[in-house]
């Protein structure tokens, strides 16, 4: 019998190429799109992660294809999920990764179980990352292009997710990609991309969580606690930004290396004081084996970053991490993602940050510090 | 695979008699301007008068007082337009009236848990307004008003009644005379005409401005050169109105073998009211289901149904139309519709029965997690 495979369709070519792979492999493909959020599909664009696009796009490609297409109005569940979220994370003086919730919650939680209810088999998107079963239970690896990767916004998903999920355009790279929309004539071959997250098209978040909730001002300190100026709210900030702070120019180059959503108070400081030795996560999700104990890992703090080598000093629920090399800006509300050192392309799972530690990491730091 | 269509509530199909008055204006080299004096010109007029006429008997009305229009929602728009002073609407109209229920000085009037105007509420309401719309037969759940004693009181307090009749054509019998109606909505779509052409009835004497001006058309009450082609199919479909009508009351027997047959296997909650509905409509929740996962398993499977009136991103938010009636969002977002046609038949609803048997349960799954 016909495996049938729901497609998650943004509408952008990487999801409209996931259908045609699915389609060119013999499945019986329903085609679906998140309605996710009014304020989505107000500009075109596709986005870092899989922004949902206009469903015109996506309904134009699934009728190319010759395959079944719904829109799913997810807007209730994304605002919960996501976008309330969001501001809360900004709110509490974090920087969110919404990517990573969206894909946990969304996709691989809710629109997973609607193809489960439809009678299909698998569910497969449009990420740049790589599902490999040798046996012992689905593995999640990185994107052949290391350029598209997306590995970093998927170790959230459970291995049982996983067993039912297809990413068809992980083994091909951008070109690839774009090559196989041409032959389909899809209708998306050419379009251009956008870095920005989907529900804030312009990218100017601070006005997005003005407008969901209400900033108290605040303190820009020093170290020791002088102030140095005065801000509109802490969602302003992150750990790292340069610009914005607020003070008078000509003097050192001043950073913002501590968020204090409690007092309001954004603490800055030198380049120096942004370097941290370890994190702290917790909510972790491993796919496979948890790391052990002093086991070599390769560390990655944010979607752009390049993956580091560090050991594990504790992993479990929570994660302790020490880096062999002290790295700069580790943001709390991103999330931690680990890659086996001996096996670089497999990620191994990860947490959200809660802190970054400065000194040397030691077991008891999760305990003392939550 | 033989599709089996229950969306007859979003439009019916074309019918044999619509397809073929209307293959005679689809030739290549047709030539159709009805406003023209030479023979050409006047074969269409003659076309779209015999359509007027037509249109007109099926709600027992004078030609003259017909303006066609490019659908329903025009019509409404050319209703609701044309009065100043506070209007008052009903709760689950149809979104081309609800959007005038948004505007300053309109009042909304409550219905009850069956999708029934409350009269009283409705008479709170219509102190001092110029004009009262409300529609004979709701589309989502298929509720019908008694839109005579509606009447009355619009008119004790001095307002003018428009009615939505837009689900009603072809369903049950209208009379504009008996109905109390000063406007009157129908469109061509939902009674086995083309999309894209409705008509207006204005009653007789009443003084109703220029909706689109530019033209002598519709007696310089709507511009536009004819739609020649929707208006002579619309017509067509209008002359089996009372043929229409008479199988859609034995549809209610077919109803309700479905509504039976589903209790039968699951817990159903029903929207639509068991007294006072259209005779095709049906609108089950299959509780806890969410109606949007049974809705694309049936099509899936080869059925056509509804989740409620169709939006434009192709999503649904939960219905005002439920909401109205007292429903929560929980439950609104439940809701499956039903809405049978001519042509529906016992095999098509035992068939569709046992889909419903294997596609329920699966979507209850869902909400397992």
């Amino acid at each position: 019998m016909v495996k049938k495979a729901v497609v998650a369709m943004s509408g952008g070519v990487d999801s409209s190429v996931t259908a045609a792979l699915m389609v060119e492999q013999g499945y019986d493909v329903v085609g679906i799109t998140m309605h996710l959020s009014d304020e989505v599909s107000k500009v075109e664009q596709t986005g870092t992660c899989c922004a949902p696009d206009d469903a015109h796009d996506a309904r134009q490609v699934a009728a190319a294809l010759g395959i079944p297409h719904y829109v799913a109005n997810y807007k209730k569940q994304f605002k919960t999920a996501v976008i309330d979220r969001f501001v809360r994370d900004y709110a509490n003086g974090n920087t969110p990764s919404p990517c990573v919730r969206c894909n946990d919650v969304l996709k691989f939680r809710l629109l997973l179980q609607r193809a489960r209810a439809l009678g299909a088999d698998i569910l497969a998107t449009g990420h740049y990352a790589r599902i490999i079963d040798d046996g012992n239970g689905p593995r999640l690896y990185r994107g052949i292009d290391h350029k598209k990767d997306q590995s970093y916004f998927l170790f959230g998903a459970q291995t049982d997710a996983l067993r039912q999920v297809r990413f068809p355009v992980g083994e091909l790279n951008k070109e690839q990609v774009r090559e196989v929309a041409r032959r389909h004539n899809l209708p998306v071959a050419n379009k251009p991309e956008s870095q920005d997250i989907c529900f804030v098209p312009d990218g100017d978040y601070a006005s997005f969580v003005e407008k969901h909730h209400t900033p108290e001002p605040g303190t820009v300190v020093d170290k020791d606690g002088n102030t140095l100026a005065t801000h509109a709210g802490v969602h302003r900030f992150t750990i790292g930004q340069r610009r914005g702070l607020g003070l008078p120019g000509g003097g050192p180059k001043r950073f913002v290396i501590g968020i204090s959503a409690g007092n309001g108070q954004i603490t800055v400081g030198g380049e120096d004081d942004l370097l941290a030795n370890g994190l702290h996560a917790d909510r972790c999700n491993w796919i496979g084996p948890t790391p052990v104990e002093g086991q070599p890992v390769l560390a990655r703090v944010r979607h752009r970053s390049v993956p580091v080598p560090a050991t594990v000093v504790k992993a479990g629920g929570e994660l302790l991490v020490q880096f062999r090399d002290p790295i700069r800006a580790v943001a709390p509300g991103q999330a931690a993602v680990l890659y086996a050192a001996d096996e670089p392309e497999r990620v191994l799972g990860g947490g959200w940050i809660r802190s970054a530690i400065r000194d040397d990491v030691v077991a008891g730091d999760a305990v003392c510090r939550a | 695979m033989k599709r089996i269509y229950l969306d007859h509530n979003a439009t019916t199909p074309l019918s044999a008699a619509a397809a073929k008055a209307m293959s005679d204006w689809c030739m290549p080299g047709t030539i159709a301007n009805a406003s023209s004096v030479h023979a050409e010109g006047r074969a269409a007029r003659h076309a779209v008068s015999l359509a007027r006429e037509q249109v007109a008997q099926s709600i027992r009305a004078r030609p003259k007082d017909i303006v066609f229009t490019s659908g329903a929602t025009e019509a409404n728009h050319m209703a609701l337009g044309g009065r100043t002073g506070p209007i008052v609407v009903s709760a689950i109209e149809h979104p081309s009236i609800a959007v005038h229920g948004e505007q300053e000085h309109t009042r909304i009037a409550q219905v009850d848990q069956f999708g029934r105007v409350d009269h009283h509420h409705l008479n709170e309401q219509l102190v001092g307004a110029s004009l009262c719309s409300i529609m004979l037969a709701n589309n989502e759940v298929g509720t019908v008003q008694n839109i005579e004693a509606i009447s009355n009181l619009c008119h004790q307090a001095g307002a003018l009644l428009h009615i939505d009749g837009s689900q009603a054509l072809g369903r049950i019998p209208i009379d504009v005379e008996s109905l109390g109606a000063d406007l009157l909505t129908i469109s061509g779509h939902k009674a086995y005409g083309p999309p894209g052409v409705g008509a207006l009835w204005i009653r007789p004497g009443l003084d109703w401005p220029t909706f689109i001006p530019g033209g002598h058309q519709e007696r310089g009450r709507r511009a536009g050169t004819e739609n020649v082609l929707g208006i002579v199919g619309f017509g067509a479909a209008a002359a089996t109105v009372p043929a229409l009508v008479e199988r859609f009351q034995s549809l209610i027997s077919l109803r309700e073998e479905l509504a039976e047959g589903c209790r039968r296997f699951w817990n159903t909650h029903r929207f639509s009211p068991l007294k006072n509905c259209l005779p095709n409509t049906l609108t089950l929740g299959f509780p806890p289901c969410d109606g949007e996962t049974i809705l694309m398993s049936l099509d899936l499977q080869g059925v056509s149904v509804s989740t409620g009136s169709a939006c434009s991103a192709g999503s649904l938010d939960p219905s005002p139309v439920l909401l109205a009636m007292g429903h929560t969002a929980e439950t609104a977002r439940t809701a499956v519709r039903f809405s049978l046609g001519v042509d529906t038949s016992t095999d098509d609803i035992s068939s569709v029965l046992d889909i419903l048997e294997r596609v329920v349960p699966s979507a209850a799954k869902e909400l397992e997690w």
